[in-house]
């Protein structure tokens, strides 16, 4: 369908606003309803083109219908097709896990609409500015999602992501301003083109929008020094915003660093051996900094998100190894990571709404009240360590056989010292949920009950990681499309 | 082109608010900061794509030299986000004064990690 | 780079693996029917995806498939081990999957590299391809894949995990593991050797270090399963020895061996199972004088400890008869033979006389009868020791002749070797004794290996780590001014690498 990516960015935006509207029907879930139909005919307008995008036609849009160099254009080809299902697809399962807790209202939802729709639209628009304003939507929305029920240290949280953020971001207008001063254009197809003749006059411009693209990107993602909201702010965030920002919004920082590296400065700058090293460094330093500081967590959300800064740092790796199976296997682990966290934090969710503290070694004997909850934490946690038959061990495997390939050797020695941390711990919170004392609860707390929908969308995402690791060529035909975008 | 000009200015009102933004506690100086190096970055922006000499982007009779719209269009954007941006850290400032009487970010460090 | 389960052809080595498991696995699911009392539908499910993924390494021919079910089998013996939930088995499991993971993450990078060498995962193609190969490519792949299967037998220097994991675990889980789990390790092992035809001599070395060491240690110990683990030891110690020795009758030795270990030892851990169930004591200083009121249990252990000590009509003569014709000339390993051999008499005996006979401590209250399930397959294992024992030449003409393409005649009943017995019963009764009278070989304390402990290099490089991430984490929590300035530092780094390199 023509007006495809118009209605995947359109349709969640306007129902953002009808939810609001929802207040004056009668039925009482008629908000998440409304959310939920968004996000399936979000879904419904991509599948359509399903067809014309694996058949190698890439499906243009032009806003206002202004030419392509003019006006902004959107377009979806095999690697935003990747993103945005996936996007669409963690966004209902977050959604689901959503309507088993009772303290979200409309605004929540609203909210959440809009922040999916800045993720597809960042995913799918071809436009530098466009995808900053999109930056920006997400970012909004993400910032009051977080502080969703206003206690003190989540206002806090926030206020430092926002800063941490915007600080950066504005130098991204900034990189913008430069780009559109070289090139002439904002689309980036053309500055695509224009590039490479620039290039060797403007040597040091250009490296500096590369640089400040880096960063802005890498605070979206987490590469190391740039982590530091991380940690809080999925520590603090209500659970299902948690899974939203380590399943989603990480990956889609990702995104758009694959996206402008590969496609501005693909054949100019990143094919250059430094900037690959550049990126591999900061992937290896974030793997074994993610890993280290996540041994001496108690908190478990706390652990869970230096675990996702683990996982980006080996993206990351694959990314910067830039060879076609390196690159499979970062945008496989990008999936995998994603289903895995977001079921992870589900599990953290559903324990920490039963037991009424968020520190790990008081959460003895979790198994023995919860044992659905931790069989699912069990199962998830040994994929994202990397264990067969799930998922996580064929995009490590892709990931350590590109490395090797490459024959980087040196690189080896961190990757497996943080496959190991990784699995170091991990376990230490495995072995504390089966402890045989029991943990005991604050004499207060009413422990909310868990309903159906939690436990749905958490053995959804483990079914998924079981189904994905046994058949990993289901999703690896839409990834290889993908790849074939990023190095022609 | 003489040193006044607004690529110059713009720069140093980003530096400016970079000071800020890496040497002040108060929260407040915090977000202040970040909108002043926001209108830096709009300025430089605008300033980049000026021509000397040139009107305003509107197609009249004997205009001859026209500054780029595009710039400015993209500008007003920009200062609409800016603007979202700082309001929203401004409400989140007030809720943290209501919840911990300060507004001083070492001692926030201090009580958030109780 | 796909996944291929291909299970044909059943070569000779599989088949004895194969036939291995199959004896063995029931064993150890009956006595679990008996032995487990909570959380059944937990424990047999775990138990039986451990079976299939053993199962399933011995059958793939594929190297990347075998590292696949190598570590499903490791992950459902570590939710076994852990199934006892006693707040001792916590730590020692940690040891057991960090290591074992570590093992495998060794055979997989190996893989990878033969992978890459070759272009194929398959055995049977890296066979026919390895004669065309530089082995200085091979070298390192050898040296990652035998690292990480010395991990998995628990040879010196990695056995640390053995001696924590054997006495935490319940009693069938830690049969499997020294009975079945190790051997695995052995198949790795030589599936290697058979498919790139490398061998090494460190082999021998390493063997015969696991062995001496093994016996020293286990005559100091005072936990029954404890003594049994470090006896595992230095049992895969001959196994190791035999491999590295390079020849036929070495090879052959080795896998006899390994079907012997795995009944005497699954017979032997069973035993002390029963002991445990009946007594709740696992402390040699707590039990004793249990040969009237166990006698089945008794009369098995009497089989097992023959056997193992190597003692005719008993299958452990027959498998160290032929590792012993394999050293043959070889006067340093000679010694070592017949030391351990005799230091294992030792251990043995020390159990016999502190354990079975003796007087009963007045701490034992009730004794529970061992029930009809577990009496089942210590009957069962003793039988078959002593059949093999009296028939060893089936065993050999069925199972390793095919894979060692050699035939064995009548090695074993060599009047050398009959004398040979007779000198290490004598030397290990006279070990045994002065052990006593001289309190090496304790009957209460704790027993920490000591002097002989590498069990403290493995945690302190784990303390290590752990004080690193301490110091990270104090050294980096900062005020929020100071994580923008990263952001820019970072930022003036990056400018400052790329611009340097401008022209």
């Amino acid at each position: 369908m023509i007006n495809a990516p118009i209605l995947i960015i359109a349709i969640p935006l306007l129902s953002a606003f009808l939810i609001h509207l929802t207040k004056y029907t009668r039925f009482k879930r008629s908000a998440e309803l409304v959310a939920i139909l968004a996000l399936l005919g979000s879904g419904l307008a991509l599948f359509s083109t399903i067809g014309s995008v694996f058949l190698g036609e890439v499906i243009y849009y032009d806003l206002g219908s202004w030419p392509a160099p003019f006006g902004i254009s959107l377009a979806i080809d095999p690697l935003s097709f990747f993103f945005a299902a996936m996007s669409l697809g963690i966004g209902l399962l977050i959604i689901i896990y959503s309507l088993g807790e009772y303290f979200y209202a409309r605004r929540y939802y609203s909210l959440l609409l809009i922040a999916l729709t800045g993720i597809l639209g960042i995913i799918l628009t071809r436009d530098l500015f466009n995808m900053y304003v999109f930056f920006e939507m997400l970012a909004v929305a993400s910032y009051v999602l977080v502080t969703y029920k206003h206690k003190a240290r989540t206002i806090v949280a926030s206020f430092k992501y926002l800063i941490i953020t915007e600080a950066a971001w504005v130098f991204f207008l900034l990189a913008i301003a430069l780009l559109y001063v070289l090139c002439g254009s904002l689309n980036m197809d053309s500055i695509a083109n224009i590039i490479p003749l620039i290039y060797h006059s403007n040597q040091q411009t250009i490296w500096l929008v590369f640089s400040i693209m880096m960063i802005c990107f890498g605070i979206k993602c987490g590469m190391f020094p740039l982590h530091t909201w991380i940690p809080e702010v999925h520590s603090q965030a209500p659970t299902a915003v948690s899974s939203l920002l380590s399943g989603l919004i990480l990956k889609v920082g990702l995104y758009a660093m694959l996206r402008t590296f590969y496609l501005f400065f693909g054949t100019t700058l990143m094919l250059e051996g430094s900037v690959s090293n550049i990126i591999i460094l900061f992937g290896v330093v974030t793997v074994v900094f993610g890993a280290c500081m996540a041994l001496v967590q108690n908190e478990l959300k706390r652990l869970l998100a230096y675990s996702s800064i683990n996982q980006i740092g080996f993206i990351l790796v694959g990314i910067g190894l830039g060879t076609e199976l390196g690159l499979t296997g970062a945008l496989f682990h990008i999936f995998n990571h994603a289903i895995i966290k977001v079921g992870l934090f589900f599990c953290a969710g559903i324990i920490i709404s039963q037991v009424g503290f968020w520190e790990i070694s008081r959460m003895k004997g979790v198994w023995h009240k919860m044992p659905a909850a931790t069989f699912a934490f069990c199962l998830l946690s040994l994929a994202v360590i990397g264990i067969p038959p799930f998922n996580g061990f064929v995009s490590k495997m892709f990931i350590v056989e590109a490395a090797l390939l490459a024959g980087n050797y040196w690189l080896l020695l961190p990757l497996f010292l943080g496959i190991i941390l990784t699995a170091a711990y991990y376990f230490r919170v495995i072995q504390t949920f089966f402890s045989p004392q029991e943990f005991k609860r604050k004499e207060d707390f009413v422990p909310t009950p868990v309903g159906p929908f939690e436990h749905f969308s958490t053995f959804f995402l483990v079914g998924l990681c079981l189904l994905v690791g046994l058949f990993p060529q289901i999703v690896l035909n839409i990834i290889q499309p993908a790849v074939k975008v990023l190095l022609p | 082109m003489s040193l006044l000009n607004g690529i110059n200015i713009s720069i140093i009102i980003i530096l400016l608010g970079l000071y800020g933004l890496l040497s002040k506690k108060n929260l407040i100086k915090l977000v202040m900061s970040l909108y002043i190096m926001n209108s830096g970055v709009i300025l430089f922006f605008i300033s980049l794509a000026y021509i000397d000499g040139g009107q305003a982007a509107i197609v009249e009779e004997g205009t001859r030299l026209m500054v780029d719209p595009l710039p400015q269009a993209i500008m007003l954007t920009g200062i609409v986000i800016g603007l979202v941006i700082t309001s929203l850290a401004l409400a989140l400032t007030l809720k943290i004064y209501e919840k911990y009487k300060t507004l001083n970010v070492m001692e926030l460090m201090e009580k958030y990690n109780d | 780079m796909m996944l291929n389960l291909n299970f044909w052809p059943i070569d000779p080595l599989s088949f004895l693996m194969l036939v291995i498991l199959l004896v063995l696995l029931p064993m150890v699911f009956l006595f679990s029917l008996a032995y487990v009392k909570r959380n059944y539908f937990r424990y047999f499910s775990v138990l039986f995806i451990t079976f299939m993924a053993m199962l399933g390494v011995v059958l793939v021919k594929d190297f990347l498939a075998l590292y696949v079910f190598l570590e499903i089998m490791i992950v459902g013996i570590y939710f076994l081990i852990i199934d006892n939930t006693k707040k001792e088995s916590f730590p020692a499991g940690y040891k057991y999957i960090l290591m074992m993971f570590i093992g495998g993450i060794f055979i997989l990078v190996a893989s990878l590299m033969l992978y890459n060498l070759t272009g194929t995962f398959n055995m049977a193609q890296i066979f026919s391809l390895v004669p065309a190969l530089p082995s200085q490519a091979l070298l390192p792949i050898f040296v990652l894949f035998t690292i990480g299967c010395l991990i998995e037998i628990g040879a010196v220097p990695f056995h640390v995990w053995l001696p924590d994991a054997h006495p935490v675990a319940p009693s069938p889980i830690s049969a499997l593991l020294s009975g079945v789990a190790i051997k695995v390790g052995a198949y790795g092992l030589i599936r290697l050797i058979i498919t790139l035809q490398m061998n090494s001599v460190v082999f021998v070395w390493l063997g015969s270090v696991s062995m001496v060491f093994g016996v020293v240690v286990a005559m100091r110990q005072t936990n029954i399963k404890r003594l049994l683990a470090y006896s595992s030891i230095s049992q895969m110690g001959y196994v190791l020895l035999g491999i590295g020795l390079g020849t036929g009758l070495g090879l052959g030795g080795a896998l006899f061996h390994t079907i012997n270990h795995a009944i005497f030892k699954m017979l032997l851990f069973l035993c002390m199972g029963a002991i445990i169930f009946s007594t709740r004591e696992r402390e040699i200083n707590k039990l004793g004088g249990l040969a009237k009121k166990l006698p089945v249990t008794f009369v098995a252990f009497c089989f097992g400890a023959l056997a193992i000590s190597g003692i005719p009509p008993f299958n452990g003569f027959a498998s160290k008869a032929l590792i012993s014709n394999a050293v043959a000339g070889n006067i340093y390993l000679k010694i070592a033979l017949v030391l351990t051999a005799a230091g294992t008499f030792a251990a043995f005996l020390k159990l016999y006389f502190n354990v079975f006979l003796g007087r009963m401590p007045k701490t034992l209250k009730k004794i529970k009868p061992v029930p009809f399930l577990m009496r089942l397959p210590m009957v069962a294992l003793a039988l078959l020791s002593l059949l093999i024992g009296l028939f060893p030449h089936i065993v050999m003409a069925r199972f390793i002749e095919p894979i060692v393409l050699l035939r064995f005649s009548y090695l074993y009943w060599q009047p050398g070797l009959l004398l040979e017995t007779l000198m290490i019963v004598t030397l290990g009764s006279a070990i045994y004794y002065v052990g006593i009278k001289s309190g090496f070989s304790r009957l209460k304390g704790e027993d920490q290996a000591g002097f002989f402990s590498l069990d403290r290099l493995y945690c302190a490089l784990a303390g290590l780590v752990q004080n690193f991430s301490y110091w990270l984490r104090h050294f980096l929590s900062r005020s929020l001014n100071v994580y923008l300035r990263w952001i820019f530092l970072t930022l003036v780094l990056l400018l400052a690498l790329f611009w340097l390199q401008c022209n």
